[in-house]
Order: C-alpha cells, then structure tokens, then sequence
C-alpha cells in the first residue's frame, strides 16, 4: 500500500525575532503561525495522508498558552494525521509544550509522540512511525538505534522521525549532540527517515531528508523555507520526494565593498535585484571599504532609501572606515579655527594608536554633514 | 586722517559762528565753558561727515539752534593719505553737501560728495533718517561722546571689518567667521544634547544607559525564572524517576507482606498469651478453692477445740462466784445499819438548828426596834424645828425691803426735802391774826393760824367775816419748783407702796425685822442639821426602811420584840445546842462512809464474776449451736478430705500454666512485636514517602503548568532582543555624544586658541598703554567683538562692568588708543575726538594718562574737548581756548 505525507520540522513556534524589532519582527511572528495553517491547507489540497513533523515545533517549552492555543487552531486546516515528536527546543521532558498541550483536548488526529520507542500506527497499520522522542535537550546517545530493532507488521511501510544531526553530512551542525547514525534508514530498514534540526532543505540519502524550516528564521540558512512532499509506492520502495516552497519571507544576506560612486551604484543594483518585492525581503548587509565623506554620504542615502522599502534591513559597517579626502576638509573650511579642528581631528582619527579613534573619525563625519546641511 | 580746521554756524547751541584752526596733527585740546559748545563742535563734526545733507524733518530741527529756523552750516578741512580736503555741508534751506580735494583739484557735491566721503572713510550710512554710531565707521568707534567714554566698546559692523582687516593682516585669517561661529554653534547645540555646560549628562545619554540596565536586570530575572522553571523541571523529572521506580520494584507490595506477615506473628504470640492468662485464671482460682478448703477444715477444728474450753472455763469460774456473793451480802448489811444511825442523828440536827434560827431572828427584832425607837424620836424634833424655819422664812420672804431698796428710798425722801426746802423758801408766808376766831381755811380745810402759811401755788382762803381771799404766789420759779417737788413725791409714793410701806421710816422698821429674822432661821437650820446629821428626807427614809425591817421578821405569833439583852441570852443557849447535835451528826456519817466503801467494791467485784461467767455460757451455747449447724452441712471427716483434693487439683494447674509460660518465653513476643513495629513502620515511610512524592509531583506539575503558561522562553528571547537592540543604541548614541562632545571641544579649543591669535596684535598695542596706567594688570579681550572682558591683576579676574566708572573710563581710552594705532598703521582713516573723557579720574591716574594720550599722539590725531583747562594745562599740547576763537 502506498503512503503520501508531507515531512516538515523546525517550525520555532513562538520564536521572538527579539534582533528585529518593531513591525518587521511581528510580521515575522505572526507568519510562522500563518505558514502551519498553509502547510495544512496545502496536505488538504493535496490529499496527502500526514503531515510529519521532525521536531522543534516550539521554539521552547514555555511558550506563551496563546501560541498554543493557536497551534491546535492551525490544526484545523488539515483532517488527517498530524504526527509530532520532540525536538531539542521542546524535548519531551516532565513539564513540556506537550505536557500543556495534552491538557488542552487536543484533536484525535493529532499524535504527539513522546514515549519512548513508542511506534505509531498509520494507515490502519499500512504503514507505522517510529519516533525517537528527545526527553531531554541534549541527548549523548543516538536515539535512532531502537529502530533497528523494531518490530513491524509485515507488509507496514516503516517511517522514522528523529530529530538530531548526522554529523557527517552537516557541513555546520547546529547542534553537536543528539546524534543520528549516517546509515540509520538502511540499517532500521526504514522506508523514509523524516529528520528535523538543520534549517535548510536536505537530502542525506535516497531515504532520508531534512525538511528544514518552512518559515525562514535567519539569514545563514541555506534552502529554507520548504516542505518535502513525500510519496511511498510501496515497502521498499524508494520513495519520491518533492520540496514545496511555502516560506513568504525571504532572508537576503550582502557583503559588499564600495570605494566610491561606482560601487554604491552596484550596491542598488544588486539589492534591488535580490528583493524584487521588498516588502518579503530581509536584508543583513555588510559593507566594507575605505571611503571618503563625500560617497559616505552617498551610501547613507541609499541605505536610508532600502532601509524605507525593505521589511527589515541590517547594516553592519564596522569594517567600513571613513576617511575624509583633502576635498572634504577644503569644503568644510579652508582657513579660520574650523580648519584647524578638522585637521587636528583627522589627526586623530588616522591615528591608530589613538584609543579615541573612532570618536575623532565620528566627530569629524558629524562636521562634515553639518557642514553638507550649512551648504544646504 | 587728520582734521585741519573746523568752522560751524547756526548749529545747534552755535548759533554765531565759530571757526577753529589750527588743529595740531597729535593732541589739540579745545577749551570751552560750560554751554559755550564745546560738545557741540563734536555733533558738528558727525553731522558734517556722516549726516546726509538733505536730512529732513525733526532731524533738522534738532540741528537748529533753539527759536532758529536758520540754515546750519558746518566746513571742515582735513587730510587723508596726503590728500588736503575741504568738506562743506549746508542743512535745511538749500542743503548742499561739497567735497573739495587739494584746494578744488577734484569737487564733488551732494550725493556725489557724501559717496566719496563714504568710500574715503569706510561707512555705511543709514537708509533714512541721522547716522548713528553703527553708521559713523571708524568714528563710531574713535569720537567719543561726553559721559560715554566709560561705556564698554561697541564695534559697528565697518569697524569690526577694519578691525579685522587690519588684524588679519597682521596674524592672517585665524577666526571661522559665520560659518566657523555657525559650526559651533551647532556642534554645542548637538552636545547640549547629551551633556549640560558643565559636562554632567544628561537624559538622552543617560536614558539609554538606564533602558539598559533596566534591559539586562529584566533578562536576568528571567533568566532567573527560566532557570528555576528548568530546575523544576530536573525535580519533576527525578521525583517522576523515583516513583517509577518504586513502582517498577513493587516497594510498597514488599513492604506489606512484610507487615503482614510479622502480623501473622504477632496474631500468634497473642493466642499464646491468652492461652496463659486462661491457665493463670484457672490455677488461681485452684489455688482459692484449695485455699478455701484447708481453711475450712482449720476453722473447723478450732471451733470444736474453742467448744471445749468454754465448756470447761464456766466449770472452773462457779466456786468462784458464789464466795463472792457471799462477801458482798455481808458487807451490805454492815452498811444498812450505818446508815440508818447516820438518818437519826441528822434529824435531831435539824430540830436543834431551827430553835437556833428562831433565837437568831428574836435577836435581830429586838435589835431593830431599838433603833427605831431612837430613829422616830429624832424625826420627831427634827420635824418640829424644820416646821418653825419654815414659818420664819415664810415671813423672811413677805418682806421685799432689802438694803438697795432702803438705799434708794432714802436718796429721793432726800432730794423731796430738798424740793420742799426750795420751794418754801420762796413761798408767800401769810400770818393770819384773826379776830376771835374766826377761821381761815384753805381750799375749804381750816388753817392752823397761829402757825404762818406758806402759799407755793394759786390758793383761794376764806376768811371768816371776811370772804375769799385769793392767792396767787409769785416768784417765776415757783411752777418748776413745784413740778419738781410733784414729780419726786410722786417718785418716793410709787417706790414706797411698791415694798408695802407708806413712809420710809416704816420701810426703815421693816428692814431691821428682816435681818433679825434671817438671823433666827440660820440658827435653827444649824440646830436642825445637828438632829438629822444629814437631810430631813434622809432620816424619814431611814426610818421607813427600818419599819419594813421589822415587819419582814415579824410573824403573826410573834408578841412585841422582846428586850434585846432577853434575846441575846436565848440565842447563845440555842447556839450550844446546835454545835453538840452537829458534833453526833458529824460522827454517824463517818461510820456509815467506812462501811460503804467495804460494801461497794465487794458488790463490783461480784457483778464482774458474775457478768463474766453469763458471758462464757451464752458463747458455749452459740460455739455449740455453730458447730452443729457446720457438721449438719458437712461432716469434719468430709471437710478434711475436701481439702486434700483441691490442694491436688491447684498443683495440677499451677503446672500447666508453668509450661504455657515456656513456651511463650520461647518464641520471643518482645522481638515479634519489635519486628511488627518495625515492618508496620517501614510500610509507612514507604507510603508516606511515595505519597509525598507524588504530592510534590503535583505541585511541582501544577507549578510548571503555570510557569510554563508565562511563556518565559519567548519574553526572554524579546528582552534579550530588545537589550541587544538598546545595547547597539546606547553604543551608537554613546559614540554620537562622544563625537559631538569632541566635534566641540576641538572647535572650542581652536577657537580660543584663533582668538587669542587674533587679539595678539591689539594686545600688543594696548601693553605698552597699560603699563602705564595698571603695570600689574592685563587686559581680557574677547570675541570678534573685542570685547573688554575684565581685567586680570594680582591673580583675580574683574569684570569689566565691576570696575570703578573712573578705571573704565581709563581702560576704555587706552583701547581705543591702542586699536587707532593699529588701525593707523595698516593705513586706515584714524582720529580720536574724545569729549571730555576723564571726568571720573583721579589726579593721579590722569596723570598718567596725560602720559597715554600723549604717547598715542604721537601717531594719531587726538582732539580732546574739555570745561577743566587746568587739568590738561600739563598736558603740552595745542590748547584751544573756543572763546578765542574767531566769529564765521
């Protein structure tokens, strides 16, 4: 008998998006919520049998009762088996996101496997989940091993759930415990293991995926934003799986060097060309090179400009250094006690063993712009 | 610049015309009364070079000397950069302004005229209406007005530009002009922001610090929280574990068996020990029933042997009572007799002692009698003598005369004589000779004629054959006289009938009586008082009291009380009478006492013996009723064969009771018991422990549901969101402060540093000046301004407007000195009108300035107009007298 599910994990319900303030970061609050009710609404339009879930649904077990609540609402959007494990962010452990949730009737559709090699029948039996449930956040044993040995009816489709890291393959695990076994799906004779943990979207091998995140949630992530729609013929059989694109927001990182006109020109370009619909569009930008005060103005202008029509733009400039050309220092004054002070401060500021060099270097951009606005 | 001659007419108070030449190029002094127009010359000077000179309206009126409507005119010569001038202004009525240069070389008039002035002299004149200071260039600065010279320097803008030419030419350009002062400004404004002037910070530094800390104490509390709800969390987790555990082990099913089973135990020890106490209870009540039986038969026995010897005691105690009778029979008889002796003799004793008591009381009447009789014969004489006081004293009181009365009678009989004497002395006196005999009367009573007449009141006489004579005494003291005599007759009349008398000498009588009569009543009371020895009343009571005497003692029989010597003879015989019966008496009863004690401890003993021996027998016969009952009950031989097998039967269980008590002994009941305890108590530990466990672990349950409902994990990463993001704003506002504080320290350092640069060559000028005046004393210079800030001497810093109005006035012309010296030298139109300017200095500091003002003529043109010609006499300069000079 043949299965179709959808595999997805690392929801981080509840996550804050503490770095990004003000309106982006509860647009972006509010959309992981929005993107579990398209999952569903996407199983349902697709008639597929189960939604699996790889762990990390909560970004912490003491998420507010409100995300709860709208968890189990959001389940609504799809009837047929919702099946969860714990992940390392909602570990099953005495007092947990679970423990809550059991208390709040949750649908019958909804599994939340949190007993220990506890397997879960699927399908009337057609096919069987094998969870390995984390009770702890870090766990130094690989939690998989028991599928090795679980019994099955014959004929069920085997599908297991973990959460963790197959540390061979993860070129920058996020976490270093909660190890799985490379070969686990072969050895446990698993048809499909459903892994959660790495953000982005992931093929281990024919049989074992990372779905990643469904919702992006950072800007290091690499593929994210997915679902895996997964379809097995058969027992055995190698099953086929299809990324969905269901993330609404994309997260852009930039590392940039400018020098002058020219580059901050490029820089324009190639924002605009990666956000094609700001709004959606996060931005980290990184900008480095040496400038003159003249083109520092440039750049500030245009990072004024991004900063209005993207929904979150992060500029770090610490590797950018402003240095003011003798054109700048003549257009401030060129004679007179104002002189003076500008040459003694670019004195400082070009000095490197001057603990205040940054402050010279601040005071002496801060003239110059008064200096632009006095022109004005 | 240098002014060479001045002629001014019809202006303001000149209104004749005046002309000055001869203006010195260094120090020319004008001297000039007051209100001669000294002042004057200096308006004239303004409004000649920078006044318009179709100025209109009242401006011009102003020019116009008072009650004027003339045309002011004014002429000055002057030479500028080697150029000679000539400079003619006329006002009001065909104003004209001329500018002629070298004697008519070039001409320049009106507008014309007054432009060229202008480019000469560096001024911008005022759109409309007279120049002031601000419009006069140079001037505004150099030409100071009367009282104006202390007042601290004003720079108009064409001053401050020479100035400042001139300045900059020598240290070049060192100030930031309007933009280096809007720069600043601006850089102080940004700072203000995050600091006040005296670099405390201030809120919009200060808050974002504060939200920080605020930030990182909140994180921490969550964190706090956090940790706690994660520790809670390990508790639940291990208490969970335990109860698993206890669970998986089935520790408490253990435990129970144990319990039960010790209880099994102990449920044995305890058939065991009732077992024992049933033996006990059953040898105990053996050994009673044995017990009793033994003590049967012994009571038995003692009863038949207690029998026996009662039988025999009465046998033995019947002799023994009856030679007791015996005795006592005897002895009663004795004391019968004795007795009857002793009645006799009392009897005859009696009869002795009432003849005694009757002689006895024979005695006593007689006794009383006698004295009776004594007492009545007193009373008698007593009686008799109180019976004559009485009708003494009753006349005593009949009498009221006593010596008082008597005393006072006498005094008015005296003064009635007296009244009378008085009176008859001058009475008429009439002799009457009758005829025959015939007869006088008087009021109708005869007249005794041989003896004469004395008339004291109106009398009617009639004389016989004669008629009436009437009488009327005269004397005019006769009426009074006679009042007199009336009032105390009739006094003596009322004084005597009140006592009973009629005349005094009857009242004399009556009084002697009565002393004699007291004197007879005081001798019979004393006689009285000897009869009585005491109170009449006492003696009467006396006497009563012995007749009732009598008549107690006296019975009807009785004749008269015989004579008391009778009396006295019989009672002594009956007296004898009685001590010999006594004496017989007295015997009997002793005899008849001895043989009452020999009777009476016969008769006790006998009453004992017999008591005894009544005794002994009724307890035989209840000893021999009981002991027939008990054998009807059971026989002795029966008694004694009861005894023996209960004594059988008690040994028999004492030893089953033994062996149940080994054989309790040998199982231990303490450690049973102990084992019981200590499995009971294992059990509820367990349970107790367990119970908690799981109580805890509802607790603890319930109290993470609630921790976890807070949704700690997602404030937490907020609060660390926002603490990340107010970290970045206080760095980026702690370095935008820091800039800006920089920004203005570095543009403040370099402007004091420009201005004192710029205010080298002032500075250098003016030294020299102030050496002469305040060699310790250095002047504060500030601003583009140049301001006079203070001055600084002996280490202190004086504000300029602090100082003496004299001092200012000295530091104020020696600045100017200084700034035209250097305004000279780099070619600028420079000449110093100073108006009177050192009023308010002292003669020692004009002393030295005379030597300033001096010095400094000797580059520049100084024209000094003054009222105090002796004050500047020294001076060696050009002095102008105004009063010499020439009409124009």
């Amino acid at each position: 008998m043949a299965i179709q599910f959808i595999h997805t994990a690392d929801w981080q319900l509840g996550m804050q998006f503490a770095g990004i303030g003000g309106d982006a970061g509860a647009a972006l609050r509010d959309q992981r919520m929005a993107t579990v009710r398209k999952i569903g609404e996407l199983a349902t339009q697709r008639g597929v049998d189960a939604i699996l879930v790889a762990g990390d649904v909560f970004d912490d077990n003491t998420v507010a009762d409100a995300t709860l609540i709208q968890t189990l609402d959001a389940l609504k959007t799809f009837a047929g088996d919702w099946v969860f494990i714990p992940g390392n962010h909602d570990a099953a452990r005495a007092a947990s996101a679970w423990t809550r949730l059991a208390e709040r009737n949750p649908p019958e559709n909804a599994h939340f496997l949190t007993k220990l090699e506890a397997p879960l029948s699927l399908l009337d039996g057609a096919a069987v989940a094998l969870p390995a449930v984390l009770q702890r956040r870090h766990e130094a044993d690989d939690l998989t091993a028991w599928f090795d040995d679980a019994e099955t009816p014959e004929g069920a489709i085997r599908i297991g759930l973990a959460h963790g890291s197959v540390v061979e393959y993860l070129p920058n695990p996020s976490e270093a415990s909660n190890p799985i076994a490379a070969g686990r799906a072969e050895s446990a004779r698993l048809d499909y293991l459903a892994l959660g943990d790495w953000h982005g979207t992931l093929q281990i091998d024919k049989r074992t995926w990372y779905s990643g995140t469904p919702e992006t949630d950072r800007f290091t992530s690499s593929d994210p934003g997915n679902v895996l729609l997964v379809s097995i013929d058969g027992p055995g059989r190698t099953p086929r799986v299809e990324p969905l694109k269901v993330g609404t927001f994309t997260w852009r990182s930039i590392a940039q060097e400018v020098r002058d006109s020219t580059d901050i020109e490029a820089l324009d370009e190639q924002i605009s060309s990666l956000a094609p619909d700001p709004s959606t569009c996060l931005l980290s930008l990184t900008v480095s090179g040496t400038l003159d005060l003249a083109v520092r103005t440039e750049l500030h202008a245009l990072l004024e400009r991004w900063g209005a029509l993207l929904r979150f733009l992060r500029v770090d400039e610490g590797a950018l250094l402003a240095t003011p050309s003798d054109d700048d220092l003549d257009r401030i004054d060129r004679t007179g006690f104002v002189r003076v002070a500008v040459e003694r401060l670019r004195e400082r500021a070009s000095d490197t063993g001057d603990p205040d060099r940054a402050i010279a270097e601040a005071a002496l951009i801060r003239l110059y712009e008064e200096h632009v606005k006095l022109e004005r | 610049m240098q002014i060479v001659r001045l002629a001014v007419r019809r202006f303001r108070k000149l209104r004749e015309g005046v002309e000055i030449d001869g203006f010195e190029p260094g120090l020319t002094v004008i001297v000039g009364d007051n209100e001669e127009g000294k002042s004057t010359l200096l308006k004239a000077l303004q409004s000649a070079f920078f006044d318009r000179h179709n100025l209109t309206g009242k401006l011009i009126d102003e020019m116009m000397p008072f009650g004027s409507s003339v045309r002011p005119e004014i002429e000055v010569d002057f030479e500028l950069t080697g150029e000679s001038y000539l400079l003619k202004k006329s006002f009001r009525h065909e104003p004209s302004a001329l500018l002629k240069r070298n004697g008519g070389e070039r001409t320049w008039q009106n507008d014309s005229a007054e432009e060229t002035l202008r480019e000469l002299l560096g001024f911008t004149p005022p759109g409309r209406g007279a120049a002031k200071e601000e419009h006069r260039g140079l001037a505004g600065l150099l030409w100071v007005e009367q009282g104006r010279a202390f007042a601290p320097l004003q720079l108009n803008e064409d001053s401050r530009t020479a100035l400042h030419d001139a300045i900059e030419g020598e240290v070049g350009q060192v100030l930031g002009g309007d933009r280096g002062r809007a720069l600043l400004a601006s850089a102080e404004q940004r700072t203000r922001r995050y600091f006040a002037p005296k670099g405390r910070e201030r809120d919009a530094l200060k808050s974002p610090l504060r939200r920080v800390e605020e930030l990182q104490a909140a994180c921490n509390t969550l964190k706090a929280d956090v940790q706690v709800y994660d520790e809670k969390v390990e508790e639940l987790e291990e208490l969970q574990g335990r109860l698993a555990k206890y669970e998986r082990d089935n520790r408490l099913g253990a435990a129970k068996t144990n319990v039960e089973r010790a209880n099994t135990a102990v449920r044995q020890i305890e058939n065991l020990e009732k077992e024992v106490e049933t033996a006990k209870a059953e040898a105990e009540a053996a050994e009673s029933r044995a017990g009793a039986a033994a003590g049967e038969s012994t009571r038995r026995r003692d009863l038949v042997k207690s029998v026996e010897k009662k039988a025999g005691d009465i046998e033995n105690t019947r002799p023994q009572l009856q030679e007791s009778e015996m005795k006592r029979d005897t002895a009663r008889e004795n004391y019968e007799a004795a007795q009857l002796s002793f009645k006799d003799r009392s009897t005859q004793l009696e009869a002795v002692r009432n003849e005694h008591r009757e002689a006895q009381r024979q005695l006593e009447r007689a006794r009383i009698a006698e004295e009776l009789n004594n007492l009545k014969n007193r009373l008698q004489k007593a009686e008799s003598l109180s019976s004559r006081i009485e009708k003494e004293r009753e006349i005593l009181d009949g009498t009221a005369i006593d010596e008082g009365i008597l005393a006072r009678l006498r005094t008015l009989s005296g003064k009635v004589r007296e009244s009378e004497a008085a009176l008859e002395a001058i009475a008429t006196s009439l002799i009457f000779a009758p005829d025959g005999d015939n007869v006088v009367a008087l009021d109708g009573l005869p007249v005794d004629v041989k003896k004469p007449l004395k008339i004291t009141d109106r009398a009617t006489i009639q004389l016989e054959g004669f008629g009436t004579l009437e009488i009327l005494p005269g004397g005019e003291d006769i009426p009074n006289l006679r009042k007199e005599l009336s009032r105390l007759e009739g006094n003596l009349r009322t004084e005597l009938q009140s006592v009973g008398v009629e005349t005094v000498a009857d009242a004399e009588r009556a009084h002697r009586l009565k002393q004699e009569q007291a004197s007879t009543v005081k001798e019979l009371q004393g006689t009285l008082q000897g009869v009585t020895g005491g109170e009449l009343e006492e003696l009467r009571a006396q006497v009563g009291e012995l007749r009732q005497e009598l008549m107690r003692l006296t019975v009807e029989t009785d004749n008269d009380p015989p004579p008391i010597e009778q009396a006295q003879t019989a009672e002594s015989a009956e007296r004898k009478k009685q001590e010999e019966a006594q004496q017989a008496a007295s015997e009997a009863e002793q005899t008849r006492d001895n043989a009452r004690d020999q009777y009476d401890p016969l008769k006790e003993l006998y009453i004992r013996i017999k008591a005894a021996y009544e005794q002994a027998d009724e307890e035989l016969a209840e000893a021999s009723k009981t002991l027939d009952e008990a054998r009807q009950d059971r026989s002795d031989e029966q008694l004694e064969e009861l005894a023996v097998e209960t004594k059988r039967e008690a040994e028999q269980r004492n030893k089953a009771y033994g062996d149940l008590i080994l054989k309790l002994e040998s199982q231990s009941p303490d450690n049973v018991r102990s084992e019981q305890k200590r499995a009971q108590e294992a059990f509820e530990q367990l349970q107790e422990t367990i119970n908690k466990d799981k109580r805890d672990s509802l607790i603890l349950t319930t109290e993470l549901r609630t921790l976890g409902q807070k949704g700690l994990a997602e404030e937490l990463e907020r609060k660390d969101g926002e603490l990340a993001s107010a970290s970045r704003e206080l760095q980026r506002i702690e370095l935008d402060a820091k800039a800006w504080k920089l920004l203005l320290t570095t543009l403040q350092e370099a402007e004091s540093e420009a201005k004192a640069k710029f205010l080298t060559p002032v500075k250098d000028r003016l030294e020299p000046y102030l050496q002469l005046l305040f060699p310790d004393a250095s002047l504060q210079l500030d601003g583009d301004d140049l301001e006079i800030v203070g001055i600084h001497r002996n280490g202190i810093q004086e504000p300029f407007l602090s100082l003496s109005i004299g001092m200012r006035e000295q530091i104020a012309v020696l600045t100017r000195l200084a700034l035209a010296d250097l305004l000279r030298e780099k070619g600028k139109p420079v000449a110093l009108v100073l108006d009177d300017p050192l009023v308010n200095s002292d003669p020692k500091r004009f002393k030295r300035m005379r030597h300033a003002l001096h010095r400094a003529a000797e580059n520049v043109q100084i024209i000094i107009l003054t009222c105090h010609e002796d004050r500047y006499k020294t001076l060696d300069a050009n002095m102008i007298h105004l009063s010499d000079c020439p009409a124009w």
